[in-house]
């Protein structure tokens, strides 16, 4: 009985030695690693304005309108007949059918990407698109049509820097026109206004 | 300090005077994070478009077909554009430019404000008639002690003079319609009097929401909060009721 329990110490001890110290050494290990990786999180995870840049992204100078969504970056709003427009930044027009005052409520989106602002005119909608105006028809809010784009009227601001003061991740300008900056946690900001 | 106080006065004039409120004619907002690439307003039948450093001018007599008339240089690093009344205020990131359109295609330079960098962090002024409203944030670079509503005599647009002070805590946006003033207030919307243009009268305040602008619109008040909108119906101009959110 003794024996037997000796056995199962020894073996016990066997493995150990043989299976769990390996494990236990690569998990102290590991454990070294993400503490590593921890304390350099610490010291180097800042939030910087990070340039985004045209070549990267996919049509963006197509609109189309889209099904309501929830509103994230709330931009200006505009009230035009029994309308209301809010700017989602960068990203499109939310449109508010305000004809029964009691009920408002949101009837599409009209993507347009990178647009910050809205004018109205008639039943015209003005609406800076990267570096283009486009001229867009509302007379029927759910078949929107671009009926002009007037292109090179805005040109490429805040290629050097973003428009707010702070840390930024400095631009590349191989990789062409940017088109907006935005906020993001990041390693590296190795520029600063 | 006076020149200052009456700099900054300008400024927030330039910045926003009315802007943000006529909600039939007008376009403006400052650069928010990530900023914008454009600037427009709309004056009557034009369409005025600032850069960089140039204005441009589009006759949108025809509104599907914007026509450029002119283009003018304005100056360095200009941010932002207002029309009021007969003028524009275009503001750049340390001044203002004043110009006459009283020929609405070749607008004249009348005068430069020069002033501390505080355009984009002052807020905008609503004028009616010879009152002008200005929310006065001391955060960011605008300085001072306390935030202010200040209530300005306009006669002469160029030399407002202020004629009265209502203390505020973070404002920004206003608009007014009829006897009332709304003034968002960070997580207030207040609600004053101006029946007596010069003595506004704080009367009500609502806290739905973060306040950043309004547009009062018949019978709507719209307001722009910080993850959407806010409607009231304020067929009682100064008893604002909620109708909904929307976000």
């Amino acid at each position: 009985m003794q024996r037997y329990s000796q056995q199962v110490c020894h073996s016990a001890k066997h493995f150990f030695m043989r299976k769990l110290y390996p494990v236990l050494l690569i998990f102290l290990f590991s454990s070294c690693i993400r503490d590593n990786q921890q304390n350099s999180n610490d010291r180097t995870d800042t939030e910087a304005f990070v340039p985004i840049y045209a070549s990267l992204l996919a049509n963006t100078d197509t609109i189309s309108l889209e099904g309501v969504r929830s509103t994230v970056r709330a931009g200006k709003i505009y009230a035009y007949a029994n309308y209301i427009f809010q700017n989602e930044e960068n990203e499109g027009i939310h449109i508010i059918d305000n004809s029964n005052t009691d009920r408002p409520k949101k009837i599409a989106f009209l993507r347009i990407p990178f647009n910050t602002e809205i004018a109205v005119k008639g039943n015209y909608i003005y609406a800076n698109n990267n570096s283009s105006l486009m001229v867009i028809n509302m007379q029927d809010p759910l078949h929107p049509a671009i009926v002009r784009t007037v292109k090179d009227v805005f040109p490429a601001r805040y290629q050097e820097y973003p428009p707010e003061r702070g840390a930024f991740v400095c631009p590349d300008s191989s990789k062409g026109k940017i088109v907006y900056w935005e906020l993001r946690t990041v390693k590296t900001a190795n520029c600063r206004r | 300090m006076k020149k200052i106080i009456h700099l900054i006065v300008i400024i927030c004039l330039l910045s926003g005077a009315s802007c943000t409120k006529d909600s039939n004619t007008s376009s403006f907002s400052t650069a928010g994070t990530g900023g914008s690439l454009a600037r427009f307003a709309i004056a009557g039948n034009y369409l005025y478009i600032v850069d960089k450093s140039d204005l441009k001018i589009f006759s949108i007599a025809d509104a599907s077909n914007p026509i450029l008339k002119n283009t003018t240089y304005v100056g360095f690093n200009i941010e932002t554009i207002c029309p009021f009344k007969d003028k524009l205020f275009i503001g750049s990131t340390s001044v203002v430019h004043i110009f006459s359109i009283d020929n609405p295609e070749r607008p004249v330079k009348l005068s430069t404000a020069i002033s501390p960098q505080v355009l984009r962090r002052c807020d905008p002024v609503v004028a009616k008639d010879s009152v002008a409203y200005a929310t006065l944030r001391t955060s960011g670079e605008c300085g001072g002690t306390q935030s202010i509503l200040a209530v300005y005599n306009i006669k002469n647009i160029t030399q407002p003079v202020q004629v009265n002070t209502y203390p505020v805590n973070e404002p920004y946006g206003l608009g007014y319609s009829g006897s009332a003033l709304y003034v968002c207030d960070k997580s207030k919307l207040l609600v004053f009097d101006i029946r007596n243009g010069y003595n506004p009268v704080l009367v009500k305040s609502a806290s739905d929401g973060v306040y950043i602008d309004v547009i009062p619109y018949n019978n709507v008040l719209i307001c722009w909060v910080s993850d959407g909108m806010i409607l009231y119906n304020i067929t009682n101009r100064l008893d604002p009721k909620l109708i909904t959110k929307i976000n």
